[in-house]
């Protein structure tokens, strides 16, 4: 019995696939090149603030005096403290109230702010493509259920696929270019990319499920299901006689679990006769985002809310986000990681150029998604050298970049000059911005995480400007009127 | 130790799959069969060197990895002899085809949403074990059900096929828990 899809079938699964590729659209391209780069967005931390203290080894005692500050620098009203602790990846400790945060010295005294603009800028695209969270959030999750669906759908429309997997054909047609492009990428990353659907879907869907199950299991108690998954907050009644004891709860977390790695403490209730501890703890070789153990004020150990060796269930919905993030096994992971991200984010471009070539049409959307696509770095590195080096807010410049590359190239109405164009802006702009950082920053450029983010921004300007004078092609009149999208 | 082992597996794995797809003296069926073995047994190899989890998620970036640089270092610069071609279907946007693309847009994405989500959540009710695994596995489950209503709602050629059998999704399991 052979498993082939009949000829009618995969015609109608390659117009499923095709659907609902544009329909993901360059929505969908966004979140896959913000989602590269976010691979490495403690490093774009450390980066923006490259003049903050940074070790890895202090005393937990210190912490105590830390809390205690923070909360008399911040009157606000705030329900959580948040301390980040320093570890290998992140070497620096922070502290935050809901409202604002600053670094922590080794010796317990507050540093700067905390202010990752331009990270936070890059984050907010890739989860919410800066929209408003409540929205923004289910849009990206619905990528991601479109991304399962396209994933099942080009498996069915494509009865050679396998055949054909380790077949790269370029100077043929374009449409034949792109297709091999679309499909070699896309066959071998399929379990990448079904993990990035999936975990990518459940950050914003989780809410909505959450409704249904509560209905189903607790009568539509919301809060019981997320007891049941997340552990339910302990009740507690005190008098808070004296600040909580942070340093207390870390040091009993180091004699519990030896052979792990605290790095968080979170505060809930704060200043509340509810409050209580949770000292997240990273497990080697293994997913969980952490452990939590939770104390109450005075640090007096109260439980283990069980991620680490609790139900299965448990363990997997917390092992979520650092496979999402590539946030496990050190750099080769995230490395890997870029690499996996930049071919979906090629898979997506070229689905679309695909469709435009099927068009045997030009009109003014193949201009526009040729500034689409090329204006993307560009205005992402505007938007990092306007924040960080010249203190303008990035998000309107990242989009108001977005507008002029497309405006631009709809404007030559020739893609293969806009493409060069928009190329060499980047490449002009990563300079500038490698360059930029270095003049604020003087010799805390070139330390720490710094130094490597400057380098590989001056190297990847450099591969723009190679791909510019490379890609110098035919006359603009010459290609003008052919599809080629980008 | 362990991790050369996993690389060597996989390696072998992508290669013989190489062998076999290009159409190179050593191919057939058995071969296509032992090199998938060879992938999996990386998968072992791996686990044992870093542990379950992170094992299998290094294994299978290997894999992928691994047949990326075997494609790079095989592509062709000229026009294959073999005459070209893939499926097309292409999908127009027109202002005649907006109703149908409206259509779609319901079914793929709040009625296969609602579906999958219903029927997902009452589906693994019934399942054996602890409460807490039956809800994740509803949530994992949802966007890969929710995928495949929505290719299916795009592929066939009678849209009210999909739409009836994605309102009983939602219906069945919706009166079962609210009525």
């Amino acid at each position: 019995m052979k498993l082939i899809p009949s000829p009618a079938l995969v015609k109608q699964s390659l117009a499923s696939h095709s659907w609902l590729g544009l329909l993901a659209g360059a929505l969908m391209y966004l979140v896959c090149l913000s989602g590269t780069l976010a691979v490495f967005y403690l490093e774009f931390e450390r980066w923006e603030q490259p003049q903050a203290e940074e070790y890895l080894d202090y005393n937990p005692a210190a912490l105590d005096a830390a809390y205690t500050e923070v909360l008399e620098r911040d009157p606000g009203a705030t329900e959580h403290v948040y301390i980040g602790l320093p570890r290998a990846d992140m070497p620096r400790a922070t502290i935050a109230t809901d409202n604002m945060g600053w670094f922590v010295n080794r010796d317990g005294s507050l540093g700067d702010p905390e202010a990752h603009d331009w990270t936070h800028i890059l984050l907010h695209l890739h989860l919410y493509l800066h929209l408003p969270e409540s929205f923004g959030m289910i849009v990206v999750s619905l990528l991601g259920v479109l991304l399962c669906g396209l994933i099942v759908s080009g498996f069915v429309a494509h009865p050679r696929l396998f055949k054909d997997a380790f077949s790269l054909r370029f100077r043929g047609s374009k449409r034949m270019e792109q297709v091999d492009i679309h499909n070699r990428l896309s066959v071998w990353g399929t379990p990448f990319h079904l993990m990035i659907g999936v975990t990518g879907a459940y950050f914003g869907l989780a809410a909505l499920i959450t409704l249904v199950i509560a209905k189903s299991y607790y009568g539509g108690d919301t809060d019981k299901v997320v007891g049941e998954i997340f552990g339910a907050e302990p009740r507690l009644e005190q008098q808070l006689d004296q600040p909580a004891a942070v340093g207390s709860a870390i040091e009993q977390v180091r004699q519990m679990a030896p052979d792990t790695t605290p790095f968080y403490v979170t505060l809930e209730d704060v200043e509340t006769p509810q409050q209580f501890m949770l000292v997240g703890v990273e497990y080697p070789r293994r997913l969980i985002y952490a452990e939590q153990y939770r104390f109450d004020s005075a640090g007096n150990y109260l439980d283990r809310v069980g991620f680490s060796d609790g139900e299965a269930g448990k363990q997997a919905i917390f092992s979520v986000y650092r496979l999402h993030f590539g946030h496990f096994g050190g750099l080769l992971v995230k490395v890997a990681y870029v690499v996996l991200g930049l071919a979906l984010t090629v898979v997506s471009v070229s689905g679309i150029n695909i469709w435009f070539a099927r068009r045997k049409t030009r009109d003014s959307l193949n201009s526009l998604w040729t500034g689409f696509v090329w204006g993307a770095p560009v205005a992402l590195a505007a938007s990092a050298l306007a924040q960080v080096v010249l203190g303008i807010p990035g998000t309107a410049v990242f989009w108001v970049g977005m507008l002029i590359a497309c405006a631009w190239s709809r404007m030559l109405d020739d893609d293969r000059r806009a493409r060069r164009h928009l190329l060499w802006a980047g490449a002009l702009t990563m300079l500038a911005l490698a360059a930029g950082h270095m003049l604020r920053f003087g010799a805390d450029s070139l330390t720490g995480a710094a130094v490597w983010v400057n380098l590989c921004v001056v190297i990847t300007a450099l591969v723009f400007a190679l791909a510019a004078l490379r890609w110098k092609g035919p006359s603009a009149t010459a290609t003008s009127a052919l599809p080629d999208p980008a | 130790m362990y991790s050369l082992l996993g690389v060597a597996l996989g390696a072998s794995g992508v290669a013989g799959l190489y062998s076999c797809w290009r159409k190179m003296p050593l191919s057939g069926p058995l071969v296509v069969a032992l090199s998938w073995l060879l992938v999996a047994a990386s998968l072992w190899a791996w686990s044992q060197a870093s542990g379950v989890e992170f094992g299998v998620s290094y294994a299978l970036m290997g894999f992928s990895l691994v047949a990326w640089l075997v494609l790079l270092f095989n592509y062709e610069v000229r026009e294959s002899k073999q005459a070209r071609s893939a499926p097309s279907a292409s999908v127009t946007v027109d202002s005649r085809s907006w109703g149908r693309h409206a259509l779609l847009f319901v079914m793929t994405l709040p009625l296969a949403g609602a579906a999958s989500i219903f029927s997902c959540v009452w589906l693994c009710s019934f399942l054996p074990g602890h409460t807490t695994d039956k809800m994740v596995l509803a949530v994992f489950l949802v966007p890969v059900v929710w995928g495949l209503a929505a290719y299916w709602a795009g592929a066939d050629p009678r849209p009210a096929r999909p739409a009836l059998a994605l309102l009983l999704a939602i219906a069945i399991p919706a009166l079962s828990l609210y009525l």
